[in-house]
Formats: C-alpha cells, structure tokens, sequence
C-alpha cells in the first residue's frame, strides 16, 4: 500500500493533529489554570462564610465550569491519542502512535520527507542527525525531487518510525544525497530516527502517571506485618528491593528473553529452581532485579506474582554458625519458615561458592536443600560463573535435577550493547545539559565493543559518555558528535578511529622513504606494506581482520626484524608499540597453554595479555617455522577474523595489530637464486612452492598473510650502506662520552670484506664494528692515547 | 481541516475511545489501591503472628505455667495480627469499592459531560449580562 494509504488508515488521528496545531497543548494548560483558579474564587466568594456573593459572581462560576470542563475534555482527548502505544496491563499496545500519525499526515502530499523533518518530533530528530535546521529549510525550499505519497510503496510489517524512515530514504535518493554530505549513511538516518522513537515512548511511560505499571511502583503497606513470618531469612538476607542492582535496572533486549526464561522456570510445578550461568555477578543481578520490577509492576506470570525476593548473604551465615551442627539447624530454621510463608524465593549469588563453604563444613548444600526446593513452596534463583558451570557443575546430576539453568550470553554484545549506551546517554543528558548526535551513540558503542573485553565494557561505557559529555559542556557548545567520540577514543587506546589525521595521512603517503631512513635495501618489501597500510586506512581495507599481515622470508641479518622494528617506530609511534615473540620458545605441546592462557591455573596467557595491554601495535614472530602446529592454527584464525579467545572464553581483538611473521625458511633457495639473478616475481614464487613442497608452512595458512615478502640477501652497495649506518651510530654514541669520531673511505670497504658472506647478511659488519673497531677505540682510551674532546680517526689500518 | 469535522471527530471519540480509556484507568486505580492495602497479602496471612512476636520453644521442660505462658502469648500474638489485618482489609476494600463508584458516576456524568458544559456556559452569561 501507498502512502497514501496508511495516512487514510490513521484518520483518526486528524482530529487531534490539528487541534493541536490550532490550540496548542501550552496554551490549553493555561487556560485551564486560569479557569480552574477563577471557579476556586468564585466558590469561596459564594460560600455563606464570606457571602459575598452576587449574580456575576455566579455567573462567573458558571462560565468558569465550562470553560474548565470544556478544556478538560479536549485535554482527555488529546492525552487519548498523544499516549497511544504505550503500555498498559500486559502490553496490549494500539496499532498506531500519534508519532505515527503526525509523520504519516504531514507527509502525505508532495514531499514525504518532510513527514519525518517536519512533524512535532521533527526538531528532535534534526538534533540526533547533528544537522542545522536553517539546512534542512534550504534543502526542503530548494529540492527538485520530491517523492510524492502516492509515489511511495508501503512494504514493511508494522509501521513503526523505523520502518518508515527506511522507506523514505530508499525512495528519496535526494535526501540521501543530503545526508552523505553530512556523512550520515542510510543506516545512521534510520538509526537515529528509530532511537528519537524510543526515547519518546520511554518518556511518554514515565509520563502516563494512570498506567498500572506506574501506580504499582507505590508499595504497599503491611508488607512488613508478615516479615517476621521469615525472620530468619531477613536476618541473613535482604529484600530484593534493597540490593543495589535494583534501583537501577537495564534493560535490553537480550536481557528480556533471558528474564522470560527464569519466569516460565520458576512458574514450573517442582523443581522450579534456576540456575543462572553468566560471566558477571553484576550483570546476572541485573536479570534478578529486572524479575523483581517485574512482580512488583504485576506483569510476572500468575503463579510466581505474589513471591517476594530475597537475597542471601552468605557471610552473614557463616558468621553464625561456626560449626556443622549450628549451620545445618540455622539453614533448616530458614526453610522451614519459607515454606511455611509459601511465598518466598530466595537469590543465592555465587552459589558454587556457597556450596563449597558448606562443604568445608561437611554440609552438602544440595541433598540439604533438595526436600524444602522440590516443590515450588521455596524456591531458589543460584547465579553461577560460566566457566565453574561448566567445570563442576554440567555433570552433576544432583544439581541439575533440582535446577534448570538459564545462559546469560552477554556476548550478543553489540545490539545490547548499543542499547545500553543509548539509555546511558539519555541518563547523562538528563544530568548534564549536551545532547549527543545519533552517529555519536552508534560509533561509540561500535568502538567500545570492539577495543574493550565484555567485562570491562559497561565501565567503559560510562566513563566515556560522561567525559565527553562534559567536555562538550565545558567547550559550551553542548553537542558531542562522532568525531569526539573517536577523538577521546584515540586519546585513550591509541587506536584511531575511521577519520584519518593528517599526520597519519602524510605518514602512510611517505611511509616508504620513512621505513628506508632506516632499512637498507628491500624496496619491494617496503612497496607492499605501504600499500597494504594504506589500503586499510583509506577505508577500503576489512574491519574484521588485522591491519595488516605479513610473512617476512629471508637469510638471517637482511633486516627483517628490523624492518619490523622500524614500522613500529613509524606507524604507531614508538619501537615499544611492538609485541615481540620468539617462535622457538612455542615449539613445545604446552605453547598454545602458554599464549592463550591456562583454564586449571587460571594464568593469563602471554598474547592475550599483551594484546590487551597494546591493542594497537605490531606483532612480531620470529622464527616462525620453528612454532607447535597448534600455534600455526591460531594464527590462521587470527589473521583471517581478527579475533580469538582466551582459555575464558573471552573474545581478544586483534583487529588494531599489524601482524608480521618471519622466517629464515628457504633462505638457501633464495640465496642460490639471487646468485642466478632470478627476477623478484619469479623468485617469490619458486621460494613459495618450496615452502610449500617442503610442508614448511600449509597453504592456506600463507594464503591468509596479505603480503608473503621476500627479503633480498643484502648486496655489496647495501652491505656498504649499513657499515655507514653502524658506523654513523658509533659515532653518535661516542659524541656522547665527548668523543669525535670520523673514519675513512677504506674502512668502510674494509668492513664490507669482513661482513661479505651475504649468507649472514649484515650480521659480521656488526660484529666487526664492535669488535675491532669499538675493541681499537677502547684500547686507545684506556692507553691514555685519546682524551675527550680529542676527534678519534680510524683506517682500515688500524682494525684488530 | 475545519472546525465542523474536529467536532465531528471529537464527538465519535467522547462517546466511543473515551469510555474504554475512562474504564481503564478506573481499573487501574482499583488495582491500585488493591495493591496498597496488599489485600491478597494481608488474606494470605491472616491469621500469622504480628511481626513474629512469637516466642519460641526452650530447651525441655521447664513448668507448666511458663508452657500455657507460652501458648497463650503465641496465640494473643495472632489474635492481634488478624484484628488489624481485618481493619485494613476493609478500609482497603472501601476504597477499591469507592473508586469503582467514582468511575461509575465519572462515567454516567461523562454521557451529559457536552451538554453540562453548554449549558453552564449559557447559564453564566445569562448571570453575568
């Protein structure tokens, strides 16, 4: 259907539209005050005490009772529809939304677009594009192609602002070039129109004071008159509506599903316990609580509705009863007044915990509680740690007869995440005045999710919302945009985000003459990290893949490694932005233990950990032929997802890393191809097969590296050209002790002799330099033949 | 849009939406006050011991006295529980009834709500004048 069509569908709505344009809810509000206050004098002046009153008098009543009545009614009428779509009693919700209706009508016409810029929730909507509204005048003044609402074809389920802002920026190819140049993709439109919506259904709820849901937030009295019915347990425990997580309840969609699922558990006929198996005891309270919002609002299941909650202390406990007889009567004397009082569930936190202190007191928890949780009189909620779950727990089958357990995956984590910065941001609005743009919202939920574990996220969350939040109010212009977020992202990790600075920008056009200011040689290695960088950076490049992987083959000394060092140094900043690994240290059974860590001991991995420590930086494996098998299978997940998991489970992100493996493999056939003077394509391939044919490496595993790189042996004018380069470093380390160091041309060649064996590179230069030349120096200094300030000169001559 | 058809529209909605909005909230009022005066709670348990002023068994038999003492004291302890139990009970039923009223009586006022309101208005300029 057109849209056209649907505007016909919510003709009803008309009325209240346009009264609302003609006379406005505000002034409504005063008239009403004003005849409201004009009715009170009237009465008083009436009433027999004062009698002061005469005909206008009453006349002034009579006229102010209409008034009043006659605003009140059209203010029922208006709140009728204004409040359409909220919830009342178990969500039985209209059809229709007066948002709906207002952007249906008001684009019904020649422009549809305007439906979304120009209906009440318009300006709003302009404000979490990040848009200026004299803009969108311009554009809707000075546009040629409007989609017109007969035009556009309907084709989505339900109608929500979702759905129709979609519609109208697939139709609108106007519009979607406008919003391009304000860098707002489809998507983002969609997003922040979608999340206005939200936002004003949760304040309509909180408006709408007559709903059930609002009223039952007032407790009830005598609810404390039966509390000594569970004596016990209020000594060793609190009500629910005590705990911390319960004041401040998040909700998402993730977390709704699993709250469904402890429901229908608990609402079972026996057994009706649940065990909660999360990865944070925060969170998982968080679940709890969102249950007990529940009952306490009256829309839990019939048969759990009446239960109150209450959580268990365990110190508490065992603080009383010292001794297994003390407990054993302590926990009976608990039970047996919640099963009398039929209404009781009890949250156990850490319940594996519990459990094992019983045991050191010779309880066993379980057989202890299994005839009071049977039956659904008392009824346990346990919040379990994935990772004890599944090594204690899954197989016990005494356990799992009395529970049943409920996953909390809080690794969906990006749609949960996104909503729980979105309810965030609205938290923080309301304390400081800034407004957030929608693509603020996405990109900052995007990024903290992809540079931080899943533990440490909602920390993060708000950290980072309240920073910028008040950054932006302190620069007094109240806005935070995307580009603070990435900014203050970069401030804190170091991890760009997708705007490149300009200094990156003339880094990566001039990274190949910068990596040669120190590397000698190995233009086409240079060539191809340059472009692999820039391609990533450019945008063009996966996300979801490291930077940039490559497998540096080569002799030993021919500047591999530093060739490594020196991209740290350039690209990231600093040489210590590099994570060096040597392979030969993982060739054993126990390497993949030792990188991603130990399950049993609970020690961290050696990767895992420096990777959280240096999310951005160059990851370098030496000798990488030389690393266990199982190794090698991490690095084929890691270089074609970006991430992997630690022995927890937890994601590690090794998408902000530039990969770089080496290895001396073929270094042989290299030099043997060198010395036939094999072009550089054809020598990359004939070394590859070999690697291949040699099973040094598995095809698909070099297949996964975005550069496998050749590294040249080092020729006569190179092997010349870092003698000079030792050599300019000697003399810079001398100048320090107060020293002046020059040498001549036939030093250098000499230098060139000694190191000639191109199969140990640069190596033997190096050697040679601290050998005999710094070994001469010294020798100089200590027979007193050199003082400082003196200018030491060495000659080929005067080597050792 | 003009002001016959807003009249229009807003005289189907008085006497249709309006009466199911109104009927609604009314509920929800009468749940409320359920709620406050925890009426199911409170039947549930009617007769339980007012805040658990019970005392509890000693170890052995001391007297025969201090046993009745006891007893006696448990089920005064009851008695009290349920008499102010009863008497919020039904101030809490009175208001569950009483807004059912209101409604009711908000409802048949809401059916002659547009001609009150005309004549009032033509009543008190009449005065006025």
């Amino acid at each position: 259907m057109t849209w056209n069509d649907l505007a016909q569908k919510v003709h009803k709505w008309r009325g209240v539209l346009w009264l609302n344009h003609i006379f406005p809810h505000a002034i409504r509000k005063i008239l009403f005050f004003i005849s409201a206050v004009a009715l009170l004098i009237s009465v008083t002046l009436s009433l027999p005490v004062v009698n002061m009153g005469n005909e206008f008098i009453y006349g002034v009543f009579f006229v102010g009772a209409s008034i009043w009545l006659f605003v009140f009614m059209l203010e029922a009428y208006y709140k009728s529809y204004y409040f359409a779509g909220i919830i009342d009693r178990k969500g039985k919700a209209d059809l229709y939304t007066y948002e709906i209706a207002d952007i249906l009508m008001v684009g019904a016409g020649t422009d549809v677009a305007r439906g979304i810029f120009f209906s009440e929730l318009g300006k709003e909507r302009i404000i979490r594009l990040g848009i200026k509204t004299q803009d969108v005048d311009m554009f809707f003044k000075s546009r040629h192609r409007p989609i017109g609402s007969h035009i556009l074809e309907y084709t989505g389920d339900n109608v929500t602002a979702r759905e129709l802002a979609k519609a109208v920026i697939e139709y609108d190819a106007e519009l979607k070039e406008f919003l391009a140049g304000y860098g707002i993709t489809p998507q983002t439109f969609v997003g922040a129109v979608d999340w206005v919506s939200k936002t004003h259904m949760i304040t309509l709820q909180e408006e709408a004071w007559w709903t059930r849901q609002k009223l039952s937030r007032i407790p009830g009295i005598g609810k404390s008159w039966s509390l000594g019915y569970v004596s016990e347990l209020s000594r060793l425990g609190n009500p629910l509506s005590e705990s911390p997580e319960y004041k401040v309840v998040t909700i998402t969609s993730t977390s709704e599903k699993t709250v469904d699922e402890i429901e229908s558990i608990l609402s079972r006929t026996n057994n009706a316990n649940v065990l909660v198996v999360g990865e944070n005891q925060h969170n998982m309270m968080g679940l709890v609580a969102s249950l007990g919002r529940r009952i306490e609002q009256g829309s839990a299941y019939p048969e759990i509705e009446h239960k109150r909650m209450y959580v268990l202390y365990h110190d508490r406990i065992f603080a009383e009863a010292k001794d297994t007889q003390t407990l054993e009567s302590l926990l009976h004397k608990m039970f047996k007044e919640a099963v009398r009082s039929e209404e009781v569930i009890i949250v156990i936190r850490d319940l594996n915990g519990f459990i094992e202190t019983a045991r050191s007191y010779s309880v066993d928890l379980i057989e202890f509680m299994r005839p009071y949780i049977s039956s659904p009189l008392v009824q346990i909620i346990g919040l379990v740690e994935k990772s004890v779950f599944e090594s204690s727990m899954r197989t016990n089958h005494n356990i799992l007869g009395l529970f049943d357990h409920v996953s909390y995956d809080e690794k969906e984590t990006n749609d949960s995440l996104l909503q729980i910065v979105e309810q965030e941001v609205l938290t923080i609005e309301h304390d400081v005045d800034v407004r957030f743009t929608y693509a603020a919202v996405h990109v900052a939920s995007e990024q903290i999710g992809r540079l931080f574990a899943t533990g440490e996220q909602l920390t993060r969350v708000h950290t980072i919302l309240s920073e910028l939040a008040l950054k932006a109010k302190n620069e007094k212009h109240g806005f935070v945009t995307k580009n603070d977020v990435e900014d203050l992202l970069h401030v804190k990790t170091g991890v760009p985000g997708s705007h490149v600075s300009k200094e990156e920008k003339a880094i990566l056009l001039e990274l190949e003459s910068l990596l040669h200011n120190r590397v000698v040689g190995q233009d086409d290695a240079i060539r191809a990290i340059g472009d692999a960088l820039r391609k990533k950076r450019s945008g063009i490049g996966n996300p979801n893949k490291p930077i940039g992987s490559f497998l540096f083959l080569g002799s030993t000394g021919v500047g591999k490694t530093e060739t490594a060092r020196t991209l740290a140094d350039v690209f990231f900043g600093s040489e210590s932005d590099m994570v060096r690994f040597d392979m030969t240290e993982f060739s054993g059974a126990d390497a993949l233990v030792r990188l991603l860590g130990d399950f049993k001991t609970g020690k961290p991995g050696l990767l895992v950990s420096k990777l959280r420590e240096k999310p951005y930086s160059i990851i370098l494996l030496d000798e990488f032929e030389k690393a266990h098998k199982d190794v090698h299978d991490l690095f084929l997940q890691i270089l074609d997802e970006g991430v992997f998991s630690d022995m927890k489970g937890e994601q590690v992100n090794a998408r902000n890393t530039i990969i770089v493996a080496t290895s001396n493999a073929g270094s042989d056939l290299i030099w043997n191809l060198m010395a036939k003077q094999t072009p550089p394509a054809h020598m990359r391939e004939t070394v590859i097969d070999h690697i291949i044919d040699e099973a040094i490496f598995r095809p698909e595993l070099l297949n996964r590296f975005d550069g496998v790189i050749v590294f040249h042996p080092l020729e006569k004018s190179h092997l010349s050209q870092v003698a000079e380069r030792m050599l300019a470093k000697l003399s810079e380390r001398l100048r320090d002790q107060g020293y002046h160091f020059s040498y001549s041309k036939d030093l250098v060649d000499r230098l060139v002799q000694i190191g000639s064996d191109p199969k140990f590179g640069a190596r033997p230069i190096a050697r040679a330099i601290s050998e005999r030349v710094e070994g001469a120096i010294a020798r100089h200094i200590l027979q007193g033949k050199i003082k400082t300030g003196d200018t030491i000169h060495i000659s080929a001559k005067d080597l050792l | 849009m003009t002001q016959a058809l807003l009249l229009a529209d807003y005289m189907r909605w008085h006497y249709t939406r309006a009466f199911s909005s109104m009927w609604r909230v009314t509920n929800n009022f009468v749940y409320f006050f359920y709620n406050l005066f925890s009426i199911s709670l409170l039947l549930h348990t009617f007769f339980a011991p007012w805040k658990m002023m019970t005392e509890q068994k000693t170890k052995g038999f001391t007297s025969l006295s201090s046993l009745f003492e006891r007893i006696f004291g448990n089920f005064l302890v009851r008695v009290i529980g349920a008499i102010i139990r009863f008497v919020t009970i039904t101030i809490g039923l009175i208001f569950c009834v009483g807004t059912f009223l209101c409604g009711l009586v908000f409802t048949i006022f809401w059916v002659v709500a547009p001609l009150v309101m005309v004549f009032s208005l033509i009543v008190g300029i009449r005065l006025i004048i």
